[in-house]
């Protein structure tokens, strides 16, 4: 039992204690002191002070008077929800012929997902607006700082990850339950929806996961385009804190912006918490899949 | 497995259609623009014109030069911009990987508590960027942010350091934000790397007297090399596109020591208006990205076949 236990170590016990313990604090004194400022009414962070003494929970009762955040707030679940589902219906679809079937565009299609992500995102955001000015001005639809636009752009962004999430866990499963379906007379489409889809379900609700938490946490491109009728939390969130910094003399609402900051924090964080162990495997499917 | 499928898409069945939607959807939102910013690139689009864009007069490689050498509205060229974004983004891996490395191994051998603390280790990855962004604008903020405080109360600086109006200190407030919120990801694939290593090696090794110094420079380090090469190219590759940190750390107008490549491009189309510079900025971007994003397919292709038969299984 000893030896097991000197074989796994990798680390001398003392260095290895003294260090998680200087860890700990540097990950901990930041959350708190977010948590802190939430907590802690506006005139006291304006002024640097050590709220502890009089910690409140008046700032997420003004939330939810504070109209714009509690629209942003709706505004993320909206956007980020709807592309989220769209993105794992057309991973899985996608996911399926790939894991599969042999194609003529199959690996270019393998390449393309996993290449997609090394594109920088400004690269994209940049003629994708200028692209939809376009189609705008030509067709006098209203496109930019439309929900369906931005819905469509989370949702092809979502795709690659939820694609191959999918393919992978589809790559591991037996054929043995398809095939029989298949001989049973059921046709490709009727096998994935009746036998597959309940078995990937697993991973259908880690891509979705996924998927939700990249309209959620994107900053970029609901910056251009997104207004104040369609943006997300996180651009209502910058949109208020410009507001305290460009107002001097008035004080600056510190502690309801990082009482927001923390709602907007905590479903993300529950969700990754909840599903770190396929956040492992999903990163690692990102990181390290292919053909 | 393989004759079999391959027998099996003999049938002709409409199943590889099913690939179509997410394929065409990918087209227009990622392939299409790609195509359009070299076109746009050699175009003088302002914001007058941004509506009729294929008809605006042809540039040449006019916008080239004056993004590469010529400033935005911040004052800064495409080309000092790089010199940032690769001091940034090297910065913050390199000073990222001890720590990694330690949080990978202190939480490798099994005892009480061991998936808990695996939890806390991610916390700050997992909390959204424009969060850790606008709460680190707080902790800087000059005099009455506790990192002056803290810092003057230590003696260390002053308490009028201004970390957020430019210079040094600008950079710095940056990349300190960035270590802190993303050393997690670099951790997690050390951390799957040191679960890859069979066990019976690191055991042969302790019956041989091989101590913890011995196991980890022997057994542990050639095999993590090529997960750390990974760990490094990705984290680099990721530091240097980050938008969100440099776009909300320092308010409306950023210092000009702070302006990454991201910043660069999007003040050149969203603040100058000018989408004919910013668009030859962006083409400039992809191809200096192309090299790394290069020697990353190839490296993935090279883990794979290193991890095959690891994938897919539970890592954690």
């Amino acid at each position: 039992m000893k030896k097991k236990h000197a074989t796994d170590r990798l680390l001398p016990p003392i260095v290895s204690r003294a260090g998680t313990a200087a860890l700990l604090v540097f990950i901990a004194v930041p959350v708190l002191y977010l948590i802190e400022l939430a907590l802690s009414p506006n005139t006291t962070v304006a002024l640097g002070g050590t709220g502890l003494s009089r910690l409140t929970l008046s700032n997420f009762a003004g939330l939810w008077s504070a109209a714009p955040i509690l629209h942003g707030l709706v505004n993320s679940v909206v956007i980020a929800g709807v592309s989220a589902v769209l993105a794992v219906l057309l991973g899985v679809c996608a996911a399926y012929p790939l894991a599969r079937l042999r194609f003529l565009a199959r690996k270019p299609l393998l390449y393309s997902l996993l290449g997609s992500q090394t594109i920088p995102g400004l690269a994209l955001l940049l003629p994708l607006y200028i692209m939809l000015a376009g189609v705008q001005g030509l067709l006098g639809l209203h496109l930019i700082d439309s929900y369906p636009a931005i819905i469509v752009v989370y949702m092809t962004f979502g795709l690659p990850l939820a694609t191959v999430v999918c393919f992978v866990y589809l790559r591991g499963m037996p054929t043995d339950l398809e095939d029989a379906a298949l001989v049973d007379g059921c046709t490709r489409l009727g096998a994935l929806r009746r036998v597959l889809v309940p078995l990937l379900a697993p991973a259908m609700v880690v891509s979705l996961v996924f998927a939700f938490l990249v309209g959620w946490n994107d900053v970029l491109f609901a910056s251009a385009l997104t207004d104040s009728g369609t943006q997300t939390v996180a651009i209502t969130l910058q949109q208020f804190g410009l507001a305290q910094t460009e107002t001097f003399g008035a004080q600056p609402l510190y502690g309801d912006l990082m009482a927001a900051a923390l709602v907007s924090a905590i479903p993300v964080v529950v969700l990754y918490l909840a599903f770190q162990r396929y956040l492992v495997h999903g990163l690692a499917a990102g990181a390290l899949s292919g053909t | 497995m393989t004759p079999a499928s391959r027998r099996r898409s003999v049938r002709r069945e409409p199943a590889a259609w099913l690939a179509a939607p997410g394929a065409l959807f990918f087209v227009i939102i990622v392939g299409i623009p790609l195509v359009i910013v070299v076109w746009t690139s050699v175009l003088r689009i302002g914001l007058s014109n941004i509506a009729d864009w294929a008809a605006a007069p042809f540039a040449g490689f006019g916008n080239y030069s004056a993004a590469l050498t010529g400033p935005n509205v911040l004052g800064v060229s495409a080309l000092a911009s790089v010199v940032i974004s690769v001091e940034f983004a090297l910065a913050s891996t390199l000073i990222a990987t001890p720590i990694a490395f330690f949080a990978a191994l202190s939480v490798y051998h099994e005892f009480r508590g061991r998936a808990l603390l695996r939890s806390v280790y991610l916390v700050p990855y997992v909390i959204p960027g424009f969060v850790v962004a606008l709460l680190a604008q707080i902790a800087f903020l000059n005099t009455y942010g506790p990192v002056d405080k803290v810092l003057a109360a230590l003696h260390l600086a002053s308490v009028n350091t201004y970390w957020l109006i430019g210079g040094a200190h600008s950079f710095w407030a940056m990349t300190g934000t960035e270590i802190w919120e993303v050393w997690p990801f670099m951790y997690l694939l050390l951390l799957a790397g040191l679960q890859a290593i069979p066990r019976d090696q690191l055991e042969a090794a302790t019956v041989d007297g091989a101590g913890w110094w011995a196991r980890l420079r022997h057994v542990v380090a050639p095999q993590l090399k090529g997960v750390y090469a990974l760990a490094f190219g990705l984290s680099t590759l990721f530091h240097f596109g980050n938008f969100t940190l440099p776009f909300l750390l320092f308010g409306n107008t950023p210092p000009a020591s702070v302006d990454v490549l991201p910043l660069n491009i999007y003040f050149r189309a969203f603040r100058g208006f000018d989408f004919g510079d910013a668009s030859a900025t962006a083409v400039f971007n992809i191809v200096i990205l192309a090299v790394p994003a290069a020697v990353y397919l190839w490296l993935t292709r090279l883990a794979r076949l290193r991890a095959r038969g690891s994938f897919p299984g539970r890592t954690a």
